[in-house]
């Protein structure tokens, strides 16, 4: 196991919610196997039947459906912390893919041992449940962001959540965090073709709302970014509930 | 497959396209540049008049779709 799985999952489950010293004890002694996946694989299939979560340490991974004729909709992205397929726990059969879009660390958890964990603290099981309500919040995020706003808003919002997601877990400062994605791989999350994506990132750019170089993002004036992306943080539902 | 580059013209300029993407035909890339095309004419119909597209193969231009709004008054 890596050492940092656990406090991965900890830093992010702290995020939203309060655990007690039991909790954090408990947490770290799941058994984790922990393994490294290169970019680009996909990790659960559409259709699987899993025995194991699978908690994302470092790196990050796209939830995704695919058309008959092909095509992609990245559902959902994940960053450090998360445990993106943590509904199979309860939902047997795998509905979408779940995958690597950076080389990730990843580590996985056993459905017994996340019974047994649950059932032994339900402080723990309401803090995962809550995991997955906010799941649900941002899909509904998302679902406003591909169906109804422009690809300008779509990518500013995008920007915007992932910034304050990161930040979230400590992983983005002073506008500044790492967000290794391709153009394609926005697109697909943004249902725009690349070279859309390609026109909007530069507009941002030359708004001198953001600077990428390579795949680091600089947010050079937030409150006017997050203006353009109608962004409001509240579905994140980032304060810790007990 | 054969990769060809999608060049993006409007109102704010000549965009070049750096990344391409694979297709099995003329034809389908050309589908792809209309869906373009049009998707970004909806998009900024505030500001464009018009849009179009250079389909290039490496640096040969192939095709070149353009979505134009007529408007009357």
């Amino acid at each position: 196991m890596f050492p940092s799985a656990a406090q991965a999952l900890v830093t992010k489950l702290r995020v939203s919610n309060r655990l007690d010293a039991e909790d954090l004890k408990a947490l770290h002694e799941l058994p984790i196997d922990g393994r490294s996946v290169a970019a680009r694989q996909t990790v659960v299939h559409d259709g699987d039947r899993p025995s194991q979560c699978c908690l994302l340490i470092d790196g990050f991974m796209c939830r995704s459906k695919n058309t008959l004729d092909g095509q992609r909709q990245i559902l959902s992205l994940h960053i450090a912390g998360e445990i993106p397929d943590l509904q199979s726990l309860h939902l047997k059969v795998m509905d979408h893919n779940l995958s690597t879009l950076t080389a990730c660390k990843l580590g996985f958890v056993s459905h017994d041992a996340m019974s047994r964990l649950t059932r032994a603290r339900p402080n723990v099981a309401a803090a995962l449940w809550r995991e997955t309500l906010i799941d649900a919040a941002i899909f509904r995020e998302w679902i406003v962001n591909v169906g109804r706003r422009t690809a300008l808003v779509r990518l500013a919002h995008l920007i915007s959540e992932t910034r304050t997601r990161l930040k979230a877990i400590g992983r983005a400062s002073d506008g500044h965090f790492q967000f290794p994605v391709t153009q394609p791989d926005l697109a697909d999350c943004l249902g725009l073709s690349p070279v859309h994506v390609n026109r909007v990132m530069q507009e941002l750019r030359t708004d001198g709302l953001i600077e990428v170089q390579k795949f680091s993002f600089h947010v050079l004036d937030g409150e006017k970014l997050e203006e353009r992306a109608q962004f409001d943080a509240s579905y994140l539902h980032l304060t810790p509930s007990s | 497959m054969t990769r060809f580059f999608f060049d993006l013209e409007d109102d704010g300029g000549l965009l070049q396209d750096e990344l391409g993407a694979e297709f099995t035909s003329l034809g389908q890339a050309e589908i792809h540049a209309k869906q373009i095309a049009f998707d970004v004419a909806k998009d900024l119909a505030a500001r464009n008049q018009r849009v179009k597209v250079f389909v290039r193969e490496g640096s040969t231009n192939v095709l070149e779709v353009e979505v134009a709004a007529d408007v009357k008054k």
